[in-house]
């Protein structure tokens, strides 16, 4: 190894250590948002993407209330997009679509809901996910029971919702990543109205 | 080249790393931009930066262990909305690449996105629209697609619309076929690249075509020459649990000679952080090369990812060895 390549390693290292941090790298987007909508928000016109900003006092509140520690990619920031239907000839919010991974056996589960102007689920589905029983996990039956749910449920196993018994751990964090957007949704604000 | 290009390029490179610089230095300190005046404010709202940086640790027979900067890149994506929703995107890339001996644009492109972007026009620097390229980019990983083998080419300045009905996707490009060369070195080139997809959710496939007149780049297989180009391409991903499949194959014309290739990459996860990586290339033309190639890519945490590969290549008339290791950290948030 020369001393040029000594002085490369040098400078990579230096850069990582300027960079900033954390990093978001596991931060869930939106896929194909076009073709999707209409699953969640027919009467949908277009969407905004809003992004907000999480500061310590936020993390805590959201923390307590979901009862479990947030991930750090999850305390920088949170974008929600914004769904706007025309209502009496003009734009309006018609509900918010939420996307966030969750951590599954087997890689990041990519779960998109919409909530309707009462802070409701009105739909959910699988964006992605590398988990063995993705049939089970991506059925109606597993997912049609967080439909109507808010961030005032117990959103429980055993309390208002039904376990996966061929994938426990995958329905856990399919369970943990939903109630976690609805808090969201209710300490960052929606609808493009900031909080 | 003129030398008044060279000077041009030499203060663009300087600008970029300035820049870079500048960014790192005051990003801890992101706040002040919502502190200050209106303008700065309304600049940085939806202002999103990315960025990382790629090293790598290359063996081959040819020569010992190397150590490189592969890259490191900065991206500055602005969002401009209407009372409907997202609007113009802008979108600013820069790389430093093999140890700042280039620095380049990546992607960096204005778009005007339709209502709910079922149509959308781009124009800039992109990625073109073909076979496995339209939605896998492997720029920063180990195990990449074809485009160096097959096409010469992998971005493109010009003028993209892309869009969407149903399950169906479409883009079509025509752009100047000179790659990520500077304008001045534009020799009557041109390059029409178009791409029919269907997207059935764990199921995606494609048709592409690619036609042309291209200069391809000095750092592909091909060489740096004027080629023209007609070729045929189908795509195919499927993501099946923990299995990713994806397959390219593509036919047809290089200066009136056939040639035909094909892709394969299946990746496999084995826990949330770890999956194996696997490749295996084929590219005929006056003679048949072979790649194949096995690794894994191990999830570090907070951004730190670890990428290992070791690669055979052969032709006719020899089979090499290649071990690349990769340590890559990213990035993204908005201001």
């Amino acid at each position: 190894m020369t001393s040029q390549d000594i002085f490369k390693i040098g400078l990579m290292v230096l850069i990582v250590a300027l960079s900033p941090k954390p990093a978001s790298a596991d931060v869930c987007v939106w896929r194909d948002p076009a073709r999707t909508m209409s699953k969640l928000f027919p009467e949908a016109r277009d969407y905004m993407t809003i992004t907000r900003k999480m500061t310590p006092e936020i993390v805590s509140r959201i923390e307590k209330q979901i009862g479990t520690s947030l991930d750090e990619s999850e305390k920088v920031e949170f974008s929600f997009y914004d769904i706007k239907a025309i209502q009496e000839g003009k734009p309006a919010s018609a509900g918010t679509v939420l996307a966030l991974a969750g951590k599954g056996e087997y890689g990041a589960i990519e779960i998109v809901i919409g909530i309707n102007l009462s802070a409701e689920i009105r739909g959910i589905y699988i964006q992605r996910s590398r988990e063995r029983a993705n049939k089970a996990l991506k059925s109606d039956d597993f997912l049609s029971q967080f439909v109507g749910k808010s961030a005032e449920d117990p959103l429980e196993f055993g309390k208002d919702l039904k376990t996966l018994p061929e994938a426990p751990a995958a329905a856990e964090a399919v369970r943990l990543t939903v109630k976690k957007m609805l808090i969201f949704q209710k300490e960052l604000g929606s609808g493009g109205e900031p909080k | 080249m003129p030398a008044r290009s060279l000077n041009l390029k030499r203060a663009f490179h300087l600008l970029s790393v300035g820049i870079y610089v500048i960014v790192l230095s005051l990003y801890p300190a992101s706040g002040w931009a919502k502190e200050n005046s209106k303008i700065i404010k309304h600049l940085s709202e939806n202002l999103q930066i990315s960025g990382g940086v790629d090293g790598r640790l290359e063996w081959k027979e040819s020569h010992s262990v190397r150590p490189e900067l592969a890259g490191m890149f900065l991206n500055l994506r602005k969002v401009f909305r209407d009372e409907l929703g997202d609007r113009w995107i802008v979108s600013l890339q820069g790389d430093a690449d093999d140890t700042f001996e280039k620095f380049r644009s990546y992607q960096s492109f204005l778009q005007y996105k339709g209502p709910l972007g079922k149509w959308n026009i781009r124009a800039g620097h992109y990625i073109l629209p073909f076979g496995l390229l339209h939605n896998y980019d492997t720029e920063r990983l180990i195990f990449q697609t074809a485009e160096e083998e097959t096409l010469g080419i992998k971005l493109d300045s010009g003028v993209q619309a892309f869009g969407y009905f149903g399950d169906w996707d479409w883009n079509v490009s025509l752009s100047e076929g000179i790659g990520r060369r500077w304008f001045d070195e534009w020799d009557d080139n041109f390059l029409v690249t178009t791409r029919l997809g269907w997207n059935g959710g764990t199921w995606k496939a494609g048709i592409s075509t690619f036609t042309g007149r291209v200069k391809t780049s000095e750092e592909f297989s091909l060489g740096e020459k004027n080629l023209e180009q007609q070729k045929v391409g189908i795509d195919w991903t499927r993501e099946a649990g923990p299995w990713v499949i994806r397959a390219e194959g593509l036919g047809g014309l290089e200066d009136h000679q056939g040639m035909g290739g094909g892709l394969l990459l299946v990746d496999y996860a084995l826990t949330d952080r770890f999956e194996i990586n696997t490749k295996y290339a084929l590219t005929g033309r006056s003679e048949i090369e072979q790649e194949a190639g096995a690794g894994f890519t191990f999830k570090l945490g907070k951004g730190w990812i670890l990428r290992a590969g070791y690669f055979l290549n052969a032709n006719e008339d020899e089979i090499r060895n290649e071990f690349q290791a990769q340590l890559y950290y990213d990035f993204s948030r908005h201001l």
